[in-house]
């Protein structure tokens, strides 16, 4: 993967997302256009850099990595969507029912 | 319940195993998403927020036990041990991986069990009233004719690329607890003068951004031709309806923009041609599958009134729980019980894997080991000898589910919203969980009476906001979650939309406005009278004012 090294921003950074094919994750470009889950990892990109960032992008959809490929306009105010806070924090925002294993045993 | 045959069985196989091969050729490439998309969907597998999510169908709201503890093992295998009860009487998982769906339907398969027609344009799964077969007011059990539908539906090769989803739900009892007024088609189950059984058949139902009661299409029908009319329903809407625009493609929009009497002269003119066909089935087969669902044989009992009063006089929680959710049946000495899936803490309608299996292991010491789905995202247990009431609900304490909800504020039904949806617009959940602490009194809640509080998380109105005494709809105003407040919906015999009471509200200031509400109709009820009928006495405006200050 080649490293992307953004010089003058000529238009509004924008991070790249997807969900895995496999299982459906969340997903961010990093910097060196490979995908993390981590949303720490993401980079936003610009100019060039953004070119390079969709040609992978458009590659990895045709080879099966990635789907519902979209981007987030990073327009400076830091605000984000509540869906984009949901998808970045991996997990609803309300603590799912914990499953007392021990309780029972399926009989499948 | 319907035995599934080997035929049945031969059919789930087979179709668990072209969808391997679907899987696969999607991993491989040789299928593109677009390509793949309408073939997972078929099978009812969702991309959502954060992981795929899997629809299974729960026929009609039936399941035995063992299907209940198989659902259990399939949450703990490949999901995060829970699963979440919807408005349509099945069950979703939301972090499946597409890689392990393949073995999600073969789990699936040997439980008779399956996820086809859970989602596309298709006619979906048929819901019915939860206490089908049990209730003390029906005028026939609706369960066959559920599952006659459901065989007739399947895969029919005309119905598979409709102009978009198809829903149909049944009811046969005085009150309708199916909500038939709000599906495409509700089937009533009447009797006419002669005492003949048959179906009141309304058309043109639907929630979402255009909500619409149905209007009566055919005031009786003979069950005899109920597949034959049910065709030549579908067929006109196939042929009619629109497909340039999905926001207009639902059979409500082509009943309005025809008007009823014209809609009802294109099913005729289709029906006359149908009604020789061969679509009606033949007797003998229709009381093949009817005979699935003929009344059990329930063991003499010796009346167990006794045993509950006393359990009621002696402990005020098992009395709040009777009062609320335990249902009349239609022998003496038995009931059914209503299992809550609401408190709060929990998502409305979720059940951890150890819940389900409670339940199911409940519903085999207790019932005749068969549950029931509900509407209101809750499990019935059909079939308890009263004189059992007492240990069910010790059973339930020990499960952590004796909540004593149903049908009152905390029996809130919630779609998952954007905690899980890519179509949400806000979060359903933390608001419903706000209003649940705000009401957080079991006797407060008693003492408010029956109240249905229904919360979507967008217009597409999957937790039936618009049919909710009080609905909440969940909206995106510059960016943030706001929430508008509906009044007067009624899902039953005259089903009604709510109307919007005004602006909508911040989610912190939700609860405040629900809490203004209840105390407006606190103020003014007669006595015994619910919230609905209040409301339809007063009338919006005093809540309105209370609200707004609008006058």
């Amino acid at each position: 993967m080649t490293r992307i090294t953004d010089s003058k921003a000529v238009t509004l950074p924008v991070l790249l997302t997807a969900n895995r094919l496999t299982d459906g994750v969340v997903l961010w470009m990093a910097g060196d256009t490979s995908w993390t889950a981590n949303r720490n990892e993401a980079v936003a990109f610009t100019a060039a850099g953004l070119t390079v960032a969709r040609d992978q992008a458009k590659a990895d959809l045709a080879n099966q990595r990635i789907i519902s490929l979209y981007e987030i306009t990073i327009d400076g105010t830091g605000k984000h969507s509540a869906r984009e806070q949901i998808r970045a924090a991996k997990g609803p925002s309300i603590q799912p029912l914990r499953d007392q294993h021990n309780q029972g045993v399926s009989n499948v | 319940m319907y035995k599934y045959d080997n035929l049945d069985q031969s059919f789930l196989q087979s179709r668990s195993a072209q969808f391997r091969d679907q899987v696969q050729r999607r991993l491989s490439g040789a299928l593109s998403e677009d390509e793949f998309k309408p073939l997972r969907l078929q099978n009812g597998l969702y991309l959502q927020l954060h992981a795929y999510m899997l629809r299974v169908a729960i026929p009609y709201g039936v399941l035995s036990s063992d299907q209940l503890r198989g659902l259990a093992g399939i949450a703990r295998d490949f999901d995060r041990g829970f699963g979440h009860f919807t408005t349509r009487q099945n069950i979703q998982f939301n972090w499946i991986k597409l890689v392990e769906a393949p073995d999600i339907l073969d789990r699936l398969a040997a439980l008779d069990m399956h996820a086809i027609q859970t989602s596309g344009n298709c006619i979906r799964n048929t819901t019915t009233d939860p206490l089908a077969g049990a209730a003390h007011d029906e005028i026939a059990n609706p369960l066959g004719w559920c599952e006659i539908i459901r065989q007739w539906s399947t895969l029919h090769p005309e119905f598979a690329f409709l102009p978009r989803k198809f829903k149909i739900a049944v009811s046969a009892g005085a009150t309708d607890r199916a909500a038939t007024g709000f599906h495409d088609i509700g089937l009533r189950m009447v009797k006419n003068r002669g005492g003949e059984i048959g179906f009141r058949v309304l058309v043109g139902g639907g929630q979402g951004r255009t909500p619409r009661a149905a209007q009566v299409l055919n005031a009786f029908l003979p069950t005899r031709h109920l597949l034959s009319y049910l065709e030549a329903i579908l067929r006109v809407y196939n042929a009619a309806g629109r497909r340039d625009n999905i926001y207009k493609a639902r059979i409500k929009i082509l009943v309005e923009a025809m008007g009823i009497s014209a809609f009802a002269d294109a099913v005729n003119s289709e029906w006359l041609g149908l009604q020789s066909n061969g679509l009606d089935l033949p007797v003998a087969e229709q009381d093949r599958i009817l005979a699935h669902f003929a009344p059990p044989v329930l063991k003499p009992v010796r009346d167990g009134s006794a045993e509950v009063l006393a359990r009621r006089q002696a402990d005020q929680a098992f009395d709040l729980w009777a009062a609320s959710n335990i249902h009349p049946h239609w022998h003496p000495g038995y009931s059914s019980a209503s299992v809550s899936l609401k408190q709060i803490g929990r998502p409305p309608g979720d059940a951890s894997a150890s819940e389900m299996i409670a339940i199911a292991d409940l519903a085999d010491q207790f019932g005749r080991g068969e549950l029931r789905i509900t509407y209101t995202q809750n499990i019935i247990v059909p079939h308890i000898k009263l004189i059992d009431l007492p240990t069910f609900y010790d059973g339930l304490i020990k499960a952590g589910l004796a909540g004593a909800e149903d049908a009152l504020i905390g029996d809130i039904i919630a779609c998952p919203g954007l905690d899980y949806c890519n179509l949400a617009n806000a979060r359903s959940l933390p608001v419903a969980d706000r209003i649940f602490a705000r009401f957080d009194d079991p006797s407060r809640r008693h003492e408010i009476g029956p109240l249905r509080l229904n919360i979507s998380g967008c217009i597409n109105a999957c937790a039936h906001h618009h049919a909710a005494d009080i609905g909440v709809l969940g909206v995106n105003k510059k960016g943030v979650e706001h929430f508008q407040i509906t009044l007067g919906g009624k899902a039953g015999e005259a089903a009604q939309i709510g109307r919007i009471l005004g602006p909508s509200f911040a989610e912190e200031d939700v609860p405040d406005a629900i809490e203004t509400i209840i105390n407006i109709y606190l103020g003014a009820r007669h006595e015994g009278e619910i919230f609905a009928a209040c409301l339809d006495r007063l009338g919006i405006a005093p809540f309105k004012e209370a609200l707004y200050g609008t006058g």
